[in-house]
């Protein structure tokens, strides 16, 4: 058999994991998992763990995005002062707002906290990468 | 989607359970006789903690997340086993594409009289059939030759067992 099979054969094999119904998948898993009392503590563990490693992710994201944009409103950066205030009159409740330097730390995540935050870090590094 | 929002918006746990059954039967197929005090659970966690941690480029991907993860876990699978070569046996090959070493129709004729002597039905034959030819999506090979999808999904699970034994002998043909 060539690889090339073998890559064939590799494929349809992911196709199957990926599209098989739920009950097929479960048969399997009984059979590879002998103790499914365990396996779906052990799932739930895994799952618990991933959606605090995303919340700190996101803490880590929120705080490095604030320290970029408090430090080019102090040193008066145009690309992240207009990034900024862009996002200030897509917010309502800081649409008003006219003097940057009046955002508190609590107030710039305010406004950031349910945008793009890993596209946000990417353009203000890219800014930065630029000057 | 960012991927926080695709973590909240698919139903993670049923993936996790594919790609624990997909990472068993991998390691199974590709000879893994000895995972020593690692389990495919472990090396799932490893691979979803890689893709949050970033270590794994999602923002850039052009497939769906749960394509992504798949895509991610064969990878580290296939790693993992080079890692580990000693206590494996009969590791199939580097896999790259579009790469044959010899007559493939011959190739698959052998492997198809291996399958029928190790008690391979008829079915069984015309899926491992789709699967060389490049048919490789259940609902594809359901439509081929007629059948209820969930025929085909029983007849690929026999037949991923039904190559797992036979991996000493096919391993000889490649």
């Amino acid at each position: 058999m060539s690889n090339n099979i073998l890559h064939k054969i590799d494929n349809a094999l992911l196709d199957f994991y990926l599209e098989a119904n739920k009950d097929t998948i479960y048969d399997l898993l009984q059979e590879s998992f002998p103790d499914m009392e365990d396996y779906a503590k052990r799932k739930k563990q895994l799952l618990f763990l991933a959606k605090a490693t995303i919340q700190k992710k996101h803490n880590e994201y929120l705080l490095q995005l604030v320290s970029k944009f408090q430090k080019a409103i102090q040193m008066n950066i145009e690309k992240p002062i207009s990034i900024l205030k862009q996002l200030v009159q897509g917010n309502p409740s800081f649409a008003l707002y006219k003097n940057l330097e009046k955002l508190s730390k609590e107030d710039i995540i305010e406004i950031i906290k349910d945008k793009n935050l890993v596209e946000l870090l990417e353009q203000l590094d890219e800014n930065e990468k630029n000057h | 989607m960012t991927l926080e929002e695709e973590f909240y918006a698919n139903d993670m746990e049923d993936i996790l359970d594919r790609m624990n059954a997909y990472a068993y039967n991998h390691l199974r197929r590709i000879g893994v006789k000895d995972l020593r005090a690692t389990t495919p659970l472990d090396l799932v966690g490893e691979v979803i903690l890689k893709v949050i941690e970033g270590d794994r480029d999602w923002p850039n991907a052009k497939c769906s997340f749960k394509v992504f993860l798949f895509g991610c876990l064969k990878s580290h699978l296939n790693n993992y086993a080079k890692s580990h070569r000693p206590v494996f046996v009969n590791e199939l090959p580097e896999i790259r594409d579009g790469e044959a070493t010899g007559d493939e129709a011959e190739i698959v004729i052998k492997a198809i009289e291996m399958l029928k002597t190790a008690g391979s039905d008829t079915d069984e034959i015309t899926v491992f059939e789709c699967w060389c030819e490049g048919i490789t999506k259940p609902a594809e090979i359901a439509d081929f030759f007629d059948r209820d999808v969930k025929d085909v999904y029983n007849i690929e699970k026999r037949l991923e067992r039904r190559l797992a034994k036979l991996k000493p002998q096919i391993s000889k043909i490649i």
